[in-house]
């Protein structure tokens, strides 16, 4: 899992930071390579669950900054889905950490079938979503970002509910009816 | 996990949409589309992955083995509600049992219904009681992304005792026997096999026990007198004081000790013996004296128990319980090394009448192994194996029997030695 997770992860902030340095922004460049050693380091000495998040946050950020010097979006795009789905399978690899070595590679194979899945169907759609042109005014997106906020509160809260184990909205779902 | 997974996915998709349309920036906007992509499939596959409800039983063909014995572990599972399409299922091992060649784990899916046997393994440990609590297992929604955790109870108790030489009859002669016929010679006159002395004949005594040669030469009718064979009380004492055992390299002198112990108990027991045993150093582990393969079992199981203790109260020998322990019984100490103060003790116990034999484990060839090579090294063996005559020596003086063994050698060897046989005398 830590190998797979490091060679998505370094592979996206090494392809970013190439595409970075083609704008001559060494800075940046430096910086996404710091990041990838720092995500490196994070693989290798199993880190905390913290780390790691903040690391992917890092990335967010550098991803977030690579949009305003004119990086083309598919490297983002796949620096960005790389790294989540490092992050991700680092996650389930502390999870995992006391099971055995066997046991975790072919979690891993199966797991990163259907990432890498997901992350190219993800980066499909946002290609797709770029051809459709929106022009929006200061005010609706005003409205528009505060209608994201209370989705995000709603859908959360409906989340975790059904997310907490053991909770009584996940108990009520799965609970036999009385004989 | 899972939840914390969603909402990290979500709130970077959640940033990336505000921060697009703060900045009115379409490119960042869109990049909220993968993590989102993200956490609706985690979403999902929460939302599929049903509560665990997974019985599972731990089958072993013996519950109680010997130290170089295999245990064959057959783990059986079985869903109460629905099938799961991918469950991970590890049998965690106590620390001091391996798993040899063979998997301890369980990956791919549990159908609902009766138990089915799904992996089988070998275990061997070192001596112990071993608890096996819970399997650990991680069960997989259908799509994969969610992953949760469960813990399935299938409690067992195994107990690995140590391993023992078998040894032919060692021969003992404690002051006071039972009144069943058994090996041990009791000092009463009757009929046995050894010679005890000679007496008039008198009216009722059997003719075939004249001594016709005493007969000629005083003319007067003698019959020989034999020593009754009765069994009596053993009781073994285990030493598991820390300070009374010597630590060489990873292992410690225990061990050996437990191994004696058990191949004397196995000895007694098999002779009819009544046999008993206290374990001497964290609490007082008493086995009531008993005859036959239960008490040995007994016995054996307090030993898988037996570990390294260092207690205050027991801190001398002098603390032994001497009321647990019948009258002018047999005495066994298993130990490694004993001070002035439990030598002592041991000389008193004498004195009110038991008769004590003291199995010493002699590690100065154990200890020389791990020592590097050299005129040193062979000066410091040697003073160590004087030093070491001189106190068996003292323990002899005191009127104890003393057995000295060393572990690379069998311990049926080192009774020899002492000619631990039938009609001789203790060294």
């Amino acid at each position: 899992m830590r190998i797979i997770a490091s060679i998505l992860v370094i592979s996206g902030l090494c392809a970013l930071s190439a595409s970075i340095l083609t704008h001559h922004e060494i800075a940046v460049a430096a910086c996404a390579v710091a990041l990838a050693v720092l995500w490196g380091a994070a693989i290798a000495l199993r880190w905390t669950r913290a780390v790691h998040t903040a690391c992917l946050v890092l990335t967010a950020v550098l991803c977030a900054l690579s949009t305003f010097i004119s990086v083309p979006l598919l490297t983002i795009l796949l620096c960005l889905s790389a790294t989540l789905h490092g992050w991700d399978l680092m996650l389930i690899d502390l999870q995992t950490a006391a099971h055995p070595r066997d046991m975790k590679f072919n979690l891993a194979r199966k797991y990163s079938v259907r990432c890498l899945m997901l992350a190219g169907l993800g980066i499909a759609v946002t290609l797709g979503a770029r051809a459709v042109h929106v022009r929006l005014s200061f005010f609706s997106a005003f409205a528009a970002s505060c209608l994201c906020l209370i989705l995000f509160s709603k859908i959360q809260h409906r989340a975790r509910l059904m997310m907490s184990e053991g909770s009584p909205a996940k108990k009520e779902r799965t609970a036999k009816p009385p004989a | 996990m899972t939840r914390y997974r969603f909402s990290i996915g979500f709130a970077l998709a959640l940033a990336f949409v505000i921060c697009g349309l703060a900045f009115r920036n379409a490119q960042l906007a869109l990049l909220s589309i993968p993590p989102l992509f993200y956490s609706a499939a985690l979403l999902i596959s929460a939302a599929t992955l049903p509560v665990p409800n997974i019985v599972a039983r731990r089958l072993v063909d013996r519950s109680r083995v010997s130290e170089d014995e295999i245990i064959e572990v057959a783990l059986a599972m079985a869903s109460h509600s629905k099938s799961y399409p991918m469950i991970l299922a590890h049998d965690k091992l106590p620390s001091g049992m391996t798993c040899v060649p063979g998997a301890n784990y369980y990956q791919g899916p549990i159908r609902a219904g009766q138990l089915q046997q799904l992996i089988r393994y070998d275990l061997e440990g070192a001596r112990g009681v071993y608890q096996f609590s819970t399997i650990e297992a991680l069960v997989c929604s259908p799509l994969g992304l969610a992953v949760t955790e469960t813990a399935i109870a299938a409690p067992i108790e195994l107990h690995v005792r140590p391993r023992y030489e078998s040894l032919r009859s060692i021969h003992i002669r404690p002051r006071r026997t039972h009144s069943f016929a058994g090996p041990i010679r009791s000092h009463l006159p009757g009929s046995g096999i050894d010679f005890h002395g000679c007496r008039t004949f008198m009216q009722g005594d059997d003719v075939r026990r004249i001594n016709w040669r005493a007969y000629a030469r005083t003319d007067e009718l003698v019959v020989c007198d034999y020593e009754q064979d009765r069994i009596t009380d053993v009781n073994l004492i285990l030493d598991a004081r820390a300070r009374a055992h010597a630590f060489i390299g990873q292992q410690h002198t225990l061990e050996f000790a437990a191994q004696a112990t058990a191949a004397i108990a196995a000895s007694f027991c098999s002779q009819g013996n009544n046999v008993g045993l206290l374990t001497y150093g964290d609490v007082l582990d008493w086995v009531f004296p008993g005859v036959g393969q239960s008490q040995l079992d007994r016995i054996l199981d307090a030993l898988a128990h037996a570990s390294l203790a260092d207690k205050i109260a027991f801190e001398d020998l002098y603390q032994i319980p001497t009321r647990l322990f019948a009258p002018n019984s047999q005495l066994v100490l298993v130990s490694c090394n004993l001070d002035q103060d439990d030598i002592e003790t041991l000389a008193l116990l004498k004195n009110r009448g038991y008769s004590v034999l003291f199995i010493s484990i002699n590690t100065l060839a154990l200890e020389q192994a791990e020592l590097p090579v050299g005129n040193e090294t062979e000066m410091a063996v040697r003073i160590a194996h004087l030093r070491r005559k001189l106190y068996l020596g003292s323990l002899a003086r005191y009127g104890l029997q003393v057995v000295d063994w060393d572990p690379n050698t069998s311990l049926g060897e080192a009774f020899e030695r002492y000619g631990w046989r039938r009609g001789r005398a203790m060294p």
